[in-house]
C-alpha cells in the first residue's frame, strides 16, 4: 500500500532528538552528510554504523522502522553495489567470468559504498525526518535562512510554500487511495494487461485526483485570504524558537562525535579504499 | 438473491507500524438476503472498514468473507494466480459498493461514460451497456439531459447521484452503501433513500445501508446492526433494537426524535403505541388518537 512509505515521516516522541531545536538539527544533519564522504577505511565505516546506532537510541525509534525506512533505496544500493564490485581494479582477481573479473578492492568497496549510502539516509531520517513534524522543519529552515531575506529573497514565502506541500502530502496520498479503491469497485484493473492499457487505466484515478488537488488549493487560497495572511511582515508566532543551554551542548557534543571520522579516517589502517 | 456473510473478521490498519489500529474486531455477521439492513454505530466505530470488506477492496486481517457460502478470497495471502485474481474481480462485480463522499470517483468527459465505466469493465456488449445506464440513471433520478453533460458541470447533490448510479449500473446482487445521504439537505436525503428504496424493493436486492441517522434507517432499514468499539453490538429487526433504548445509548446513539417524542407523551399519560419510528407512523397514530377519544389535547 501508498501509505507503507516511511521516508520523510515523522514519528512523534519525546526523545532528546525530538526535542533538539530545528535549526540545530538541520546543522547536525548538514555536517553529517558531509563527513560522511570523509569516511574510507574500514575503521571509520565501523565508527559511521556505530554513530547510526547511537542516533537511533538517542532518537528512541524502533529498528525496525529504520530498516523500513531504507527499503525506497535498496534498488540503487544493489546497483551502486554491482557496479563497484565490477568496476574496481585490483591486482589479483578473485574470480573471473569472461571479461568480468572480480577483485577483493572490488568488493571492500561495494560494501563500502551500501555502508554509505544506508548511513547517509538512516542518518538524515533519524535527525530529521523521523523527529521532526514537517512544521518545526519549515520554521527551523526559515529562521536559518532568514538572513537572505536582506538581500530580498523571499524566504517566507518559500518556507510557506514548502510547508503548504509537506502538509498535504499525506492528504494526496489518502486521497489516491481512496480514489483507487473507488475505481477497484467500480471493476477498474490497474495490473492486468500490456504496458499502455496500465497506463489508461490510471486516467480514472489521475483525472480525479486533478480536480480535488486544484479546488483544494484555490479553498486553501481563500481560507488564508479570509483570516488576513498577507505574507510574512509582521507575523508573528506562537512558538517561539529559543536555543537553550542544552540545544547549544547537545549540538556540540554530537557534531564533536561527526567530526572525530575525519580523525579516524586518517588512521592508517590495512583495508582502506580511496573512494 | 445473495446472501453475504462474515465470520470472525477482524481488521487492523497499519498492522506492525507504531500506528496500529483495530477497525474490526471478531465481526461475524450474516445479511439476510432480499433486504435492506442498516448499519449504525458511533463514529469510528468500524462502518466503513466493514462496508471495504464486503467487496474485497480491503482483505480481513484473520477471519473469512464468505459470497453465498463461498470464501471471497480463496488463495493464501499475498499469493495471487490468475484464475484466483478473477474470480476475485467477479466477486467485485457481484458486491456494489459505493463509497462514503463518493462524487471523487467521478472522472469521464460526459455522465453517460462514467455510467458506462463499470458496466465496461465488466466487458458488457454497448447494446447491455446502454439499458444498464438507462435503467441505473431511472432508479437514482439522473435526468436524461445530464447523460450529454460533463459530470463535473454538475451540482453536488446531482453528482451523488450520478456517482451512486455509476455502481448501479453494474447490476450487482448485493448492494453496499455507506452514508449515501450524507451532506445532502433533508429533501434530497429523502430522494435518494427513496429512490434505493424503490430499487431495492423492485429488483429484490440485498442492500446494506451505513447510516449515521437514527431517522434514516428508521425509515428505510427493514434490520439493523449495531457496531460498537469495533464489535458487533446488537442485530436484529428495527423494532426489536429500537425497543431497548438503554441499550442503544451504551453504543452512544439514541432512538429517532420521533420515537422519543411519542415515548414522552405516553408517559405523560396519552395513549399512543411504543413502537413508532417514523414520523409519517407518528401522523397515524396522532390521527387515530384523536379520533378516538375528544379531548386529549
Ligand atoms: N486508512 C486508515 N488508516 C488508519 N486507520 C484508519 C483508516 N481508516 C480508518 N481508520 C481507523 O479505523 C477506525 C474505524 O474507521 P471507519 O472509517 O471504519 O469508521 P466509521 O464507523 O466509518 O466512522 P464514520 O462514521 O466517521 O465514517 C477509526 O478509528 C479510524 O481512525
Ligand atoms: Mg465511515
Amino acid at each position: 500500500m501508498l501509505k507503507d512509505i516511511t521516508l520523510g515521516q515523522y514519528f512523534p516522541g519525546n526523545s532528546v532528538l525530538h526535542r533538539l531545536d530545528p535549526r540545530m538539527k538541520i546543522l547536525l544533519m548538514l555536517i553529517f552528510v558531509v563527513l560522511v564522504f570523509f569516511a574510507n577505511n574500514l575503521l571509520s565505516f565501523l565508527y559511521l554504523l556505530l554513530l547510526v546506532i547511537g542516533l537511533i537510541f538517542l532518537s528512541r525509534i524502533s529498528f525496525t522502522v529504520v530498516l523500513k525506512g531504507l527499503k525506497p533505496i535498496l534498488l540503487i544500493s544493489l546497483f551502486t553495489a554491482l557496479i563497484n564490485l565490477f568496476w574496481t581494479g585490483g591486482e589479483v582477481p578473485l574470480l573471473s567470468l569472461g571479461f568480468l573479473k572480480i577483485y577483493p578492492e572490488g568488493i571492500w568497496r561495494a560494501l563500502f559504498m551500501i555502508a554509505r549510502i544506508v548511513s547517509l539516509v538512516a542518518g538524515t531520517n533519524l535527525l530529521l525526518s523521523y523527529t521532526t513534524s514537517p512544521m518545526e522543519m519549515t520554521d527551523g529552515l526559515e529562521r536559518l535562512l532568514s538572513p537572505l531575506k536582506k538581500i530580498k529573497i523571499p524566504v517566507h514565502e518559500f518556507s510557506m510554500m514548502m510547508s503548504l506541500a509537506l502538509r498535504f502530502v499525506p492528504t494526496l496520498v489518502e486521497e489516491t487511495e481512496k480514489i483507487i479503491n473507488a475505481q477497484k469497485a467500480r471493476g477498474a484493473d490497474f495490473e492486468s494487461g500490456n504496458l499502455l492499457r496500465r497506463a489508461k487505466a490510471l486516467t480514472p484515478i489521475l483525472i480525479p485526483l486533478f480536480i480535488s488537488s486544484f479546488s483544494r488549493a484555490a479553498e486553501l487560497a481563500v481560507a488564508m485570504e479570509c483570516r488576513c495572511y498577507a505574507g510574512g511582515e509582521g507575523r508573528t508566532r506562537m512558538k517561539q524558537m529559543k536555543l537553550t543551554l542544552r540545544d547549544l551542548s547537545v549540538f556540540l557534543i554530537l557534531s564533536a562525535l561527526f567530526l572525530a571520522i575525519i580523525g579516524i579516517a586518517r588512521i592508517p589502517f590495512p583495508l582502506s579504499v580511496s573512494l | 438473491m445473495a446472501e453475504i456473510k462474515l465470520e470472525h473478521v477482524s481488521y487492523e490498519y497499519g498492522a506492525g507500524t507504531p500506528f496500529a489500529k483495530m477497525a474490526l474486531e471478531d465481526v461475524s455477521v450474516t445479511f439476510t438476503p432480499g433486504v435492506i439492513t442498516g448499519v449504525i454505530g458511533h463514529t469510528g466505530s468500524g462502518k466503513s472498514t466493514l462496508a471495504q470488506m464486503l467487496n474485497g477492496i480491503l482483505r480481513p486481517s484473520s477471519g473469512r468473507v464468505l459470497l453465498d457460502g463461498e470464501e471471497f478470497f480463496s488463495d493464501s495471502k499475498g499469493k495471487k494466480n490468475k484464475k484466483q485474481k478473477q474470480m476475485q474481480i467477479k466477486n467485485r462485480f457481484r458486491v456494489g459498493l459505493v463509497f462514503q463522499y463518493p462524487e471523487y470517483q467521478l472522472f469521464e468527459e460526459s455522465v453517460y461514460r462514467d455510467l458506462a465505466y463499470g458496466p465496461k469493465n465488466m466487458g458488457k456488449s454497448e447494446e447491455e451497456i446502454r439499458r444498464l445506464v438507462e435503467e441505473a440513471a431511472y432508479f437514482t433520478g439522473v435526468e436524461r439531459e445530464w447523460m450529454e453533460k460533463s459530470p463535473f458541470e454538475l451540482s453536488g447533490g446531482q453528482k451523488r447521484r450520478v456517482a451512486i448510479a455509476g455502481v448501479l449500473a453494474m447490476d450487482p446482487e448485493v448492494l453496499v452503501l455507506d452514508e449515501p445521504a450524507a451532506g445532502l439537505d433533508p429533501g434530497g436525503r429523502e430522494e435518494i433513500l427513496g429512490r434505493l428504496k424503490t430499487y431495492q424493493r423492485e429488483k429484490k436486492k440485498t442492500v446494506i445501508l451505513i447510516s449515521h441517522s437514527m431517522e434514516d434507517v428508521a425509515r428505510y432499514a427493514d434490520e439493523l446492526l449495531v457496531l460498537k468499539d469495533s464489535r458487533v453490538f446488537l442485530h436484529g429487526s428495527v423494532s426489536e433494537i429500537f425497543s431497548d433504548a438503554e441499550k442503544l445509548e451504551e453504543a452512544h446513539l439514541s432512538l429517532p426524535q420521533i420515537t422519543r417524542l411519542m415515548l414522552r407523551l405516553r408517559q405523560e399519560g396519552i395513549g399512543l403505541p411504543d413502537s413508532v419510528y417514523t414520523v409519517s407512523d407518528a401522523l397515524f397514530a396522532l390521527k387515530d388518537l384523536l379520533k378516538g377519544e375528544n379531548g386529549v389535547c
